[in-house]
């Protein structure tokens, strides 16, 4: 529940031993390692490596072989693959390139081929409105004839071209083309021609056994279509029993490559003077001991382990410490941006508010627990996060389905459970209580909003920025504004005791506004470390814009707690949609009654399963991350070799 | 804070469609074509450009053409977005029209002093012809310095750009031109934000400017620096005037290094030294530039990602199909030329 600390490590030895100690820390799957550019400066005569990785083409060369057969490699054991040399692995992909290139040229001609012929019926389908003989137009002695279309773009410079002894007429158009044809005497055709051409028109070129009208010719193309696409299938056929037959060899091959190039990429990272190399990197500190064991049997290898903030440079990776019940919430925080390395980690306050906030708003046993079941089956199957986080929030929804009583919408089913435990009825009846659920809902929202504000605050003073911690809308300041203001209004509307009396209303709701009003000056005053903007206009201008702005604060106060009313109507409306469900049953045929519950409950369990999901990340992250964090942190990434990602 | 609510479907939608851009897999799939059609056509299948597409035929596209269509279809989104809840009513969503107006003013001077203003109208965006506050058609039949003044003498550029004389080759010095219009279109930008929008907003939409300019300047003098070692008068002249997160002293500091290579060091020493750091980069000769440009894509990406303003996600979005596109047409630009594919990956900004 706590950001995984983190040693420095420094790594330094002979070059030619780099090739193994990247390895080496592949291997140890516990290094994250950073950017040269850290270890050089204007004195210490280490530059970054920069060679051009010499695999890179080959490997790009086997993915593109792969790819014109839709074929994806995958990483596979290659001890049988000898080959070393850059040369051999050129030579040997050369050869495989070579047996497909064969298919290739021969479906790429065809391809071309019967792209071309299917343009040209295209074509001359928008011709057939003409009626005319090809023939006669084309015989015209002294006038050029071009028939073609045209991009609407361009159709409207032709303006720009009104002096100009030719005439275009478009006899069809859609939004993209002007279809049609221009006549231009044949002294000026050349002219005309490359006009036309930079205005992108395209000519339709009427084959030359065309003879007739375009009807002719629609029928000849239609033909010879038919037997290129007869051959394109063969060919794709060829092709197909070719990779079933390379299929192991081009995994072999790429896997060896890959791995090779992921080694060398790492060498970027790596600063370099004369013959000795320097790099350095994170190790989680519980890995410490494990990792330098790596290279006791590397005399010309230096490991040495420091404190992170020993280089102010570098900031440390970011790994997030989690207990079993809060890791798969992970995902929600990572989504928003990891916390920096000395902020705090807010995946134990997400799994429990997300868990809590959706069983609530979606509570059935029923569905709660296909929700769970469906989780666990994606977890299993797919290795999934995503599938543990339904698990957990599908078990909150069969609870809080205890609670209202309700089991794929039948409303009474559980009414003897509740007897067998000495309940007269259920403990929340959704439809009757429903003022209680509403202000339950919103009690909820205050109660998470103080938490928050608590947080911000909590964070702000570890980290003496006392402008956020105590004068800003989610500090201390905003803090007893926000509760005093909700205390007096409670006891003033609810329980008939005013609050709302000079003394009071001056010092805990007056006094912290003035606070917020003033927070940049104050701020100033107290020295906070924190980031405090400099005003650039006068006092005008800071009056102007802190009064806005406060006034947004007391708007976002009220937005923030009303938004927690959405758990109560959710609540409301997942009753609704199961009575609407029950209701339909109801009055469906005898038989197809159960259909009808199973297909309303599959419906409800998805669709408003999905919109509960969203509206409670909604409120995670508007309501609540909103008031106290700042996802600046990165990822601690452990140098590997990734047979899935793609090469850069 | 009621205009954020009422906009929130704009960035709702604006961050939807983000979601389909191209991934590296694209990038690295479109790379391995062999020629501008097969580009169109993966464009066509697999992207979020089927859509624009559909009715091209991929197997004779021209390489103009495509570009043309793709920048068409960024421009089209961003009136797409401005007329989805009304936005166009505000003043700041012009923002496009005049940047491409400063673009095409900007293009048919450097035709002019090319002496090949007759091809002006090829490069001629036909989309943009409705929008511009100005004739374009007109624009393209200028054939001197004065006409294309008179084109554009009801528009707010004319009195930026009429004192300016031709030298003794009779060319017009079009790096000034820009820069000038440039930084009346950056300081009309800021000015309209400021009265548009509540102050988180604008000091959002003045952050990603900021960036922009000091980017543009930082490129600039880098430039100046590498091909004619100019000094920092110099390129202080040929600056946009109007600063972002490097003051006027700063930016004196860094122009008055040696060369190249002091540049460079100055540079890491400066706020944008320090973010490429933060992100793992070391400012390098060849890659300075799109180092430089990754910074400003990163920018963009957590502002449309975390600020819940639709100029904010408009401004954004736009931006980044900008680079998308430019990645698209640097990869036809390398198969053009039959360039390796390790140098066209060098270009692309991801």
């Amino acid at each position: 529940m706590s950001i995984e600390r983190m040693e420095l490590v420094n790594i330094a030895g002979l070059v030619k031993d780099l090739d193994e100690v990247l390895e080496r820390c592949c291997q140890s799957q516990c290094f994250h390692i950073e950017a040269a550019s850290h270890d050089m400066d204007d004195n210490n005569g280490f530059k970054a490596l920069s060679e051009e990785n010499p695999y890179t083409e080959c490997l790009k060369r086997v993915y593109s072989v792969a790819q014109t057969v839709s074929y994806r490699p995958k990483g596979v054991d290659y001890s049988d693959v000898k080959m070393e040399e850059t040369e051999d692995f050129e030579r040997y992909v050369s050869e495989l390139e070579k047996s497909f290139s064969e298919y290739n040229l021969k479906i790429s001609e065809l391809s071309k081929s019967i792209s071309m012929r299917e343009q040209a019926l295209i074509q001359l389908n928008h011709l057939k409105g003409l009626n005319v003989d090809f023939k006669k137009i084309f015989s015209c002695k002294n006038i050029g004839v071009r028939f073609g279309k045209l991009p609407a773009d361009s159709y409207q410079k032709l303006v720009y071209y009104n002096d100009r002894p030719f005439v275009f007429v478009a006899f069809d158009n859609d939004k993209d083309y002007y279809w049609g044809v221009y006549f231009v005497p044949n002294a000026h055709k050349a002219v005309a021609d490359d006009i036309f051409e930079s205005l992108y028109f395209e000519r339709v070129r009427i084959p030359d056994f065309v003879k007739g009208t375009a009807e002719n010719a629609i029928e000849e193309i239609t033909a010879e279509l038919e037997r290129e696409k007869r051959e394109l299938e063969q060919a794709k056929q060829g092709i197909a029993n070719l990779l079933a037959e390379k299929k192991s060899e081009i995994d072999k091959l790429f896997s060896k490559l890959k791995y090779l190039h992921d080694i060398f990429e790492l060498r970027k990272n790596v600063s370099a003077l004369k013959d000795k190399f320097y790099l350095v990197g994170f190790v989680p500190k519980k890995e410490t001991k494990k990792f330098m064991s790596i290279f006791a049997d590397m005399p010309d290898v230096a490991v040495l382990i420091n404190p992170p903030e020993l280089d102010s440079r570098l900031e440390p990776p970011i790994k997030l410490k989690n207990n079993w019940f809060a890791k798969p919430f992970e995902i929600f925080v990572e989504m928003y941006g990891l916390p920096s390395y000395n902020g705090f980690n807010p995946t134990m306050f997400v799994a429990i508010t997300y868990t809590l906030i959706f069983g609530i708003m979606f509570g059935d046993l029923g569905q709660g627990i296909v929700i769970a079941l469906a989780g666990l089956f994606i977890w299993k199957k797919k290795k999934n996060r995503f599938g543990q986080i339904l698990t957990r929030i599908g078990c909150s929804s069969a609870f809080f389905g205890l609670v209202y009583g309700s089991v794929f919408g039948y409303e009474e089913a559980l009414n003897p459970l509740y007897k067998l435990i000495g309940l007269q009825e259920k403990p929340i009846e959704v439809f009757e209580d429903t003022h209680t659920i509403l202000i339950g809902a919103v009690s909820i929202g205050v109660v998470l909003i103080i938490v928050s504000i608590l947080i911000n605050i909590f964070i702000n003073l570890k980290n003496k920025d006392y402008e956020k911690a105590l004068f800003g809308n989610s500090g201390l300041a905003g803090l007893v504004f926000y509760t005093s203001t909700l205390v007096a209004m409670v006891s003033t509307f609810v329980f008939g005791h005013n609050l709302f009396k000079a003394p009071y209303v001056l010092g805990l709701i007056v006094l912290p506004l003035l606070v917020m009003f003033f927070r940049v000056p104050l701020a100033k005053l107290a020295h906070t470390k924190g980031h405090v903007e400099e005003g650039e206009g006068g006092i005008g201008e800071f009056i102007t814009e802190n009064f806005f702005e406060l006034f947004e604060y007391l708007l976002s106060y009220i937005t923030n707690t009303m938004s927690f009313l959405r758990i109560g109507g959710f609540v409301l409306s997942h009753a609704g949609l199961m009575l609407v469900v029950m209701v339909l049953a109801e009055n469906a045929a005898a038989f197809a009654a159960p259909i009808v519950v199973v297909i309303g409950n599959i419906f409800v369990i998805c669709l408003e399963g999905l919109i509960v999901g969203i509206q409670c990340l909604r409120l995670e992250y508007y309501e609540m991350f909103s008031r106290f964090y700042e996802g600046d942190g990165h990822a601690f990434k452990p140098v590997s070799v990734d047979y899935n990602s793609e090469i850069e | 804070m009621f205009d954020m609510f009422s906009t929130n479907a704009t960035i709702a939608k604006a961050r939807a469609i983000y979601g389909k851009r191209l991934t590296p897999e694209d990038y690295r799939e479109l790379m391995h074509k062999n020629s501008v059609a097969e580009i169109a056509e993966y464009l066509k299948r697999n992207t979020h450009y089927r859509d624009v597409l559909s009715s091209i035929e991929t197997s004779t596209i021209h390489r103009g053409f495509l570009e043309t269509i793709l920048k068409r279809w960024n421009f089209d989104l961003y009136v797409k977005l401005c007329s989805f809840q009304h936005l166009d009513e505000i003043p700041f969503y012009n923002y496009l029209v005049v940047k491409n107006e400063v673009s095409e003013i900007v293009s048919a001077i450097l035709h002019l002093n090319a002496k090949e203003s007759d091809d002006y109208i090829s490069s001629l965006p036909g989309y943009f012809i409705k929008h511009a506050s100005f004739d374009l058609i007109e624009l393209a039949r200028a054939r001197d310095y004065g006409e294309i003044l008179k084109v554009i003498k009801n528009t707010p550029y004319y009195n930026i750009i009429k004192d300016f004389t031709p030298d003794e080759d009779g060319l017009y010095d079009c790096t000034m031109i820009e820069s000038r219009l440039r930084t009346y279109y950056l300081k009309a930008l800021a000015e309209q934000i400021k009265k548009d929008f509540p102050k988180k907003t604008a000091d959002a939409l003045m952050s990603l400017i900021k960036t922009q300019l000091d980017l543009i300047n930082i490129i600039n003098g880098y430039r100046l620096k590498a091909f004619s070692n100019a000094d920092a008068e110099t390129i202080e002249e040929y600056s946009l005037k109007f600063y972002g997160r490097l003051s006027k002293s700063a930016q004196h500091e860094l122009y008055s290094a040696s060369d190249v290579d002091d540049y460079i060091k100055r540079l890491q020493k400066t706020y944008y030294g320090r973010q490429l750091e933060r992100f793992g980069e070391v400012p390098t000769r060849d890659m300075l530039e799109k180092q430089l440009h990754i910074l400003r894509t990163k920018y963009a990406k957590l502002a449309l990602r975390q600020i819940q303003s639709a100029p904010v996600s408009l401004y954004t979005i736009v931006y980044l199909f900008e680079v998308e596109i430019y990645n698209i047409i640097s990869i036809i630009e390398g198969i053009r030329y039959k360039a390796p594919i390790s140098y066209v990956e060098k270009l692309l900004i991801i």
